[in-house]
């Protein structure tokens, strides 16, 4: 089904701004800052490097909006443009091997680990937990990291993240699924009942 | 993941029918322990919190595109995006033999200019008419000049500071022009006149003053002036101030 520019709700603002309206621009960034910054935070690990990525990302924006052809949401134009941006900086960076390997050496020596709760909403709720987690997301292949990113924590559908990512939807389930894999994988220690317990797979 | 002697628990979100299917096809993925593993990675994710956003991010994205559309764009479409050092340091030397060869008015810094050290037009990029952008290198210093600079004034005025501490990046930015327009509405219409782009600029100044209540004062400075675009700047001052006393009513 082609999409319905009217469905978009910043339908307005983007052709204010693609009008010359620098304005609409600013309302722009006032309005998806803070989601553009959670989804690179979450991608990247770090906020100084989100930061970075979501400035570089609404400068990308304001360069080559003339691009948004209106085929989709703006939201999916701009994630777009943000995952793109969060891909590239780890990419030139090389981190995320390093970091890869600093986390797995660190899961593999049992180093400065926790006590894990036994429940896992508890868990979640503990700084420390959500520090793994964070952690273990950045372990996973930027693919898998961000189809998981954008359904489970920012909510996106199915049919967004296939926008987004440029992908089918069925690609996008099954990204989601090994993520999951993934994830459980790297935070089964997170719900051992022996804390001193083997600290789940080692690569 | 699991601990021995668990039972499913029920207060975790199902997963969905097409997560159920692919687990289905894993290797003993008929377990119910192992959907319920599965079950709890979803519930973790989902009950992170949001990290906090950065208090002053909204501003320092605006100001960095504020900064980078006042760069000249035929180097930024030559070379790619500002990250790059390499591309830093290439665009740099070029911008200074471009300097060197003749831009309108290079910069002036000195004890008279404002905080920024400079005083220069910003024209946006979205100010300019579509089309013009990432022309050829050789139009930027004569025709295309999307980075002009004024003259350091000499008037202490020149340090007026920004009483619209409330304001935007842009509105700011606006704001410095609106005084410099005011110091020496020739020279800044001199320059202007070299701008893509000018007269949707000139009337986005002109909405500003308009706000700002001081577009007659302008206008009236503007008006000392014998520049063609003088009468112009004039109009736009005046009308300005007319629809905003309108809105107001």
């Amino acid at each position: 089904m082609p999409f319905d520019a009217t469905e978009d709700p910043d339908a307005t603002l983007v052709a204010d701004w693609l009008d010359g309206e620098e304005r609409a621009f600013e309302q722009l960034v006032r309005r998806h800052e803070g989601r553009v910054f959670r989804l690179l935070y979450r991608m990247l690990g770090s906020r100084e490097e989100a930061e970075d990525a979501c400035q570089e990302t609404f400068l990308s924006l304001h360069r080559h909006g003339r691009r948004f052809r209106r085929e989709a949401r703006f939201s999916t134009f701009l994630y777009r443009v943000a995952a793109n941006a969060a891909l590239n900086r780890r990419r030139s960076l090389g981190r995320a091997r390093a970091r890869r390997q600093e986390l797995a050496q660190r899961q593999a020596t049992g180093a400065h680990l926790p006590v894990a709760p036994r429940d896992p909403e508890d868990a979640a709720r503990g700084a420390e937990i959500q520090a793994r987690v964070q952690d273990a997301l950045q372990t996973l292949p930027d693919e898998l990291r961000t189809a998981v990113v954008l359904y489970d924590l920012e909510g996106q559908s199915y049919k967004e993240i296939a926008a987004i990512l440029e992908i089918p939807e069925g690609t996008v389930k099954s990204r989601i699924h090994r993520a999951r894999h993934g994830l459980r994988d790297k935070l089964a220690h997170l719900h051992s009942p022996d804390p001193q317990a083997p600290t789940g797979d080692a690569p | 993941m699991s601990n021995p002697g668990d039972t499913p628990r029920s207060d975790l979100p199902p997963l969905e029918p097409w997560a159920l299917e692919l687990e289905a096809s894993e290797p003993g993925g008929g377990d119910p322990r192992a959907r319920e593993e599965l079950a709890r990675v979803v519930s973790v994710l989902r009950s992170l919190p949001e990290p906090e956003t950065p208090p002053r991010l909204g501003e320092s994205i605006l100001t960095r595109v504020t900064e980078d559309a006042a760069r000249p764009r035929v180097l930024r479409g030559v070379f790619g995006g500002p990250a790059r050092a390499a591309t830093l340091a290439l665009a740099a030397g070029v911008a200074g033999l471009l300097v060197m060869g003749g831009l309108p008015q290079t910069f002036a810094p000195g004890q008279d200019s404002n905080p920024s050290g400079s005083l220069v037009i910003e024209v946006p990029a979205h100010a300019l008419p579509q089309g013009q952008g990432f022309a050829a290198a050789g139009a930027l210093p004569r025709t295309g000049a999307q980075f002009v600079s004024l003259g350091a004034a000499r008037h202490p005025a020149a340090r007026l500071s920004n009483p619209f501490a409330g304001a935007s990046v842009w509105q700011r930015q606006m704001d410095r022009h609106l005084n410099q327009l005011q110091l020496d509405p020739h020279a800044f219409a001199q320059q202007l006149e070299q701008a893509a782009g000018r007269d949707g600029y000139i009337a986005q100044l002109a909405r500003r003053a308009g706000e700002r209540g001081d577009a007659p004062e302008i206008a009236m400075h503007v008006r000392r002036s014998t520049h063609p675009m003088a009468d112009q700047i004039v109009q736009r001052m005046l009308r300005a101030s007319l629809v905003e006393r309108a809105s107001r009513r």
